[in-house]
């Protein structure tokens, strides 16, 4: 009875186990290289980030003002990067943060320019009274262009069309990425990329 | 076997209304903390957390959760609840529900997943640009706007009726107006003003009219009995303030029972199944949710900025849509209460031939504990969101940038006055937001 006993009390162990939360290391170089793949959500992952800046900063590289204006300005004019607005129906502040960072990242490791680190930039936005987040407007970037030294703002927004039917929610996201020249104001390079995400039955 | 069976399946387990009848007891008497307390242990939510894993208990608890947060002017945690809940919601209503399904012709409809009303729907985005306009962030203020926006256009196609939810469209309009969007604040004042009059949005309206040329039908009505010129109403450089009051809480589900005579004769047409069956049914009343009224302690509310009396607008009477909402439903709610009599009851007449059949006499006994056994597991679903406040009342008003004292007067002679000090600057705003679900 009492081998019967211990038995079933390793049994109900053994399945407490398996019944356990796991935690597990994925992405590239892991044995689970495939787990940042699927889609969890309809709001904007890392995959979706790097393919929304990827195609946007590809397409700068590209761009006749980056090859004429920037290549060939030897000094390596200073860029200051603005907020991105959220003009889409989900949350986004991490994930605004995450693409900031990706955006100043390809930047300064393009070497043709230099950037402002955000850090420094904030401070100096705070001390001009801009709210932090506070929408791209061109007196208030002439401003604090002018106190950072930039020759260049690169901002932008992202928006979303968000739809739901019955058994279906579908975004189709747009980020529309641009640099503006702080001195004029003129845009001098924009351009769009956009994804869906949808969740359905 | 039988009356072991018997017992256990009469005792079954407490409905959602008797689980929740603490924190509602704690609610009532102000002691929303407590009431937060009860509210995650019936709904299986971590303490102050969300849940690692959603179901349409947690989804529940989460929206309770964030009315009571919000009552303790907890906005960063009750804008945390409503978003979690807001997308466990969208995936009850889009998942696979099969199992429950097939379980709410057999047990009861609280076998299916949880499905927000078009009303719980809209006031969610709502009370959420509430929290947000609390903690003064307009951005996040406006994603809940959008949302809102998503969701009318929803239920504009798929609700049988249409929730109004104007304290919704009241606020989306403010909110745009701060961004300075005039005519996407405009849109949703028309929005508001379409279901009544609100005395607080003349002087905007007026103002919002030199600066856009959008006019919806109720914005034209609206204009033509504003006589006060705009320029009277203060200028660019003045301070604003916004004050929101929820009060009350909606009707909650309960269950009720009706003599199955009634009910066939009251949805006959509805009903799946033979009704005849049930004439071998020891059961005769058909048990269904229904709606009672919920406590409202505060039948008055007043309003009183720096000594003077102010007159909120009662933008939405959120229990009155709900009420709509169920008397158009009730039908299709007893008719499947009746559908479930009848497959429980051919399912005991067949038990009562195959006993007979196999030892004659235990027949009857089988097809008792097998109806006894199913009706103790159909519980009515009284399901909903519990605390979503009854009134919401608006009020706004052009202030001298500064300090001012803003006293919120509740219920008759008031029997609670809540003061608040606020400090607006030069062409800001301040959202003084308080939630009394009780």
């Amino acid at each position: 009875m009492k081998r019967f006993e211990a038995l079933i009390l390793l049994i109900a162990l053994l399945a407490s186990l398996a019944c356990a939360p796991r935690a597990m290391r994925g992405g590239a170089g892991t044995e689970n290289p495939g787990m940042d793949t699927p889609a969890m959500s309809t709001t904007l992952d890392r995959a979706d980030i790097d393919y929304l800046v990827s195609q946007n900063l590809d397409a700068l590289y590209a761009s006749r003002f980056w090859l004429g204006e920037i290549e060939g300005d030897l000094t390596q004019p200073i860029f200051a990067i603005w907020p991105i607005e959220n003009s889409t129906s989900e949350h986004l502040a991490d994930q605004m943060l995450t693409l900031l960072s990706s955006i100043e990242t390809s930047l300064v490791n393009s070497g043709r320019v230099q950037v402002v680190a955000k850090s420094s930039q904030a401070a100096l936005a705070r001390e001009i009274g801009i709210q932090q987040g506070a929408i791209y407007d061109p007196e208030s970037a002439a401003r604090l262009g002018k106190q950072l030294g930039a020759a260049y703002f690169v901002t932008g927004k992202i928006t979303g069309v968000d739809e739901r039917l019955q058994k279906t929610r579908r975004i189709q996201y747009s980020l529309f990425l641009q640099v503006l020249e702080i001195e004029t104001g003129l845009v001098k390079f924009q351009n769009e990329a956009s994804r869906s995400k949808a969740l359905k039955r | 076997m039988a009356p072991w069976l018997l017992l256990w399946a009469v005792s079954g387990c407490a409905s959602y209304s008797e689980r929740m009848t603490a924190a509602s007891t704690d609610a009532l008497a102000g002691r929303y903390a407590e009431a937060i307390g009860q509210i995650e242990k019936a709904s299986g939510l971590p303490a102050g957390g969300l849940p690692e894993e959603m179901d349409s208990d947690t989804a529940l608890g989460l929206l309770n959760r964030g009315t009571l947060g919000q009552a303790l002017s907890r906005f960063d945690a009750s804008s945390r609840d409503f978003q979690a809940a807001d997308k466990d919601l969208e995936l009850l209503d889009i998942a696979n529900d099969t199992a429950g399904e097939v379980g709410r012709y057999f047990f009861s409809d609280s076998a299916t997943a949880y499905h927000a009303s078009p009303t719980e729907k809209l006031a969610l985005n709502g009370f959420n640009m509430m929290n947000y306009l609390a903690l003064g962030d307009l951005q996040g203020a406006r994603v809940e706007s959008r949302r809102f926006s998503v969701m009318q256009r929803y239920l504009d196609e798929y609700a049988q009726a249409r929730p109004h939810a104007a304290f919704g469209s009241y606020l989306a309009g403010f909110i745009l107006e701060r961004l300075g969007e005039p005519a996407g604040a405009m849109r949703y004042y028309d929005e508001a003003l379409a279901t009544r009059d609100f005395e607080s949005l003349r002087g905007p309206v007026r103002r919002l009219a030199e600066r856009t040329p959008y006019r919806g039908k109720a914005i034209e009505k609206f204009l033509s009995k504003s006589a006060t010129p705009a320029k009277a109403l203060g200028g660019n450089e003045s301070a604003e303030l916004l004050v929101v009051i929820s009060v009350g809480r909606v009707p909650h589900r309960v269950p009720k029972r009706m003599p199955i005579g009634a009910a066939i004769g009251l949805v006959g047409s509805e009903i799946s199944g033979d009704p005849a069956v049930l004439g071998y049914s020891v059961f005769k009343v058909v048990v269904y949710p229904g709606l009672a009224p919920s406590p409202s302690l505060f039948d008055r509310v007043g309003l009183r900025v720096d000594g003077r009396s102010a007159r909120p607008d009662l933008a939405s009477r959120l229990g009155l849509e709900i009420r709509n909402e169920y008397e158009q439903i009730k039908p299709s709610i007893i008719a499947a209460a009746l559908s479930r009599m009848i497959v429980r009851a051919a399912a005991a007449e067949g038990m009562r031939q195959a006993g007979n059949e196999a030892s004659g006499g235990v027949g009857w006994l089988l097809a008792l504990a097998t109806e006894a056994t199913l009706v103790g597991l159909d519980k009515p679903d009284t399901r909903s969101w519990l605390f979503l406040p009854d009134r919401v009342y608006v009020y706004r008003t052009r202030l001298e940038p500064g300090k001012h004292r803003v006293e919120i007067l509740l219920g008759a002679n008031p029997s609670e006055v809540h003061t608040r000090e606020i400090e607006i600057s030069k062409g800001g705003f301040a959202a003084l937001i308080l939630t009394a679900p009780r």
